[in-house]
């Protein structure tokens, strides 16, 4: 009898090595309508949640920066102008549907002089260690197959003193909240998703993950456990959304 | 800093609302580019907030926070700021306060001349909401109506403080607060020559 290591793919159970393979084809279905999806389903808030992670990430100019997760830009755009033309952003992702509307969304904005592209896994980083001043990876990290290792990989990455954002979905910290939240995700979202991008299992993929991912406080602790220091977040929008920020000391 | 949603939601407002007038103003958005990674920061007084704005390739990007420092920083009341770079003519001593600036005072005088060229095309934005005849007319309507807001407005202020200043003379002239000011002056250097007097007699007093 083989014993199969499996992880969560949403509410299913799949074995660990085809995660990976399940979420990009989430992504390669929905790239090309991301952003609208995103403003739809988040009636724009989205915007402002990565608005508070460019303001708590504190880049300067000249500064290294390593956008995981970046998919189609939103953060790489704003940090490119931020470091300036002695520093350098990092747009990664898994996924090389998402990267390829990212790198056009760069070209169009004028940042590709201080920008790379890269396809990596957030696992095994393709970087020296104490590259990166700071790392950011938003509403990426829910759907990493081992987020611990991804944690210790970006830990090796940062320079000593630098930090990372992680911001993703979380829990609601007001019941009447969550059920409404409840309500919103699997009922509506999963038609959104039909109605807009035509995919409608990729929406309900969304939903189920996010309440498969750690709380606030689990992945704070997980921060701690991976070497971070002075680990915090803040709850936005009732805790439906979660910034976790933590230094390497 | 502790993120707060509201203030975001509004900084973000008020960013795409300067970058969509921006955009139906091609030539000021040309111009304004040419100051692409220059940063401005502004200390209000009221409410006490500092508001960075990073200029970028096609418009301005807003911060409540920023590590890099400022080309130019400004402080002063929002009315005081908005009148220095928008060229409006304040009534002295009413709304005007002093205004600090540090920095490359050049580049604010550029950005602040560039600002008051500003020539918001309403035909262009809502031409796609109204039908272009509808939107011309609007555009036109509109431009009167700014205009004429602006002069009530500035005409409302000189009154008000001609009104507070001479007739009610609720309000002190200038000529009248610099002479107060002078007086305050003198008598806080009296105070502390008496009271240099007074430690002198009293370490002349101790055998």
């Amino acid at each position: 009898m083989t014993d199969k290591r499996t992880t969560h793919f949403g509410y299913q159970e799949v074995p660990v090595e085809e995660k990976s393979q399940h979420v990009a084809g989430v992504f390669r279905s929905v790239a090309p309508k991301y952003d609208l999806m995103n403003d739809l389903m988040s009636m724009g808030i989205h915007r402002v949640w990565k608005r508070l992670t460019i303001e708590l990430a504190g880049v300067r100019p000249g500064q290294h920066v390593l956008d995981l997760a970046g998919g189609t830009g939103d953060l790489a755009i704003k940090f490119s102008r931020q470091v300036g033309d002695n520093g350098k952003v990092v747009l990664a992702d898994i996924n090389e549907a998402m990267l390829a509307v990212g790198r056009d969304r760069l070209v169009d904005a004028g940042c590709a002089h201080n920008t790379e592209v890269v396809q990596v896994n957030a696992e095994h980083l393709p970087f020296a260690d104490n590259s990166f001043d700071c790392i950011t990876i938003a509403f990426g990290l829910r759907n990493v197959t081992d987020q611990m290792a991804a944690l210790k990989s970006m830990l090796r990455v940062l320079k000593p003193g630098g930090r990372l954002l992680i911001l993703e979905f979380s829990k609601p910290v007001h019941r009447p909240l969550a059920k409404l939240y409840d309500i919103y995700s699997f009922s509506v979202l999963p038609r959104l998703g039909r109605a807009v991008a035509g995919d409608a299992e990729s929406y309900q993929y969304l939903a189920e993950s996010i309440r498969m991912h750690p709380d606030q406080d689990t992945l704070k602790n997980m921060m701690t456990e991976a070497g971070f220091g002075r680990s915090e977040y803040y709850n936005m929008t009732g805790g439906i959304v979660a910034l976790h920020r933590g230094f390497k000391l | 800093m502790t993120p707060n949603i509201i203030e975001a939601s509004l900084l973000a407002t008020l960013e795409r609302a300067i970058n969509t007038a921006l955009r139906h103003d091609a030539a000021t958005q040309h111009q304004l580019a040419q100051y692409s990674g220059r940063l401005l920061q502004f200390e209000l007084s009221f409410p006490a907030r500092a508001l960075f704005v990073l200029i970028v390739e096609d418009g301005v990007e807003l911060y409540h926070s920023s590590e890099a420092t400022a080309d130019v920083t400004v402080s002063g009341s929002p009315v005081d700021i908005a009148a220095q770079l928008l060229g409006w003519q304040r009534a002295e001593q009413l709304i005007g306060g002093p205004l600090r600036i540090r920095g490359d005072q050049t580049l604010l005088q550029d950005i602040s001349t560039i600002a008051k060229q500003l020539d918001l095309d309403w035909g262009g934005l809502l031409a796609p909401l109204l039908g272009n005849e509808i939107a011309q007319q609007v555009h036109h309507t509109g431009k009167q109506l700014f205009s004429w807001l602006r002069d009530a407005g500035e005409r409302l202020l000189h009154q008000g403080s001609d009104y507070l200043r001479h007739e009610s003379e609720l309000l002190p002239s200038k000529r009248a607060l610099k002479g107060f000011a002078c007086d305050v002056e003198e008598l806080e250097m009296a105070t502390e020559r008496l009271a240099s007097r007074i430690a002198q007699l009293q370490e002349q007093d101790t055998p």
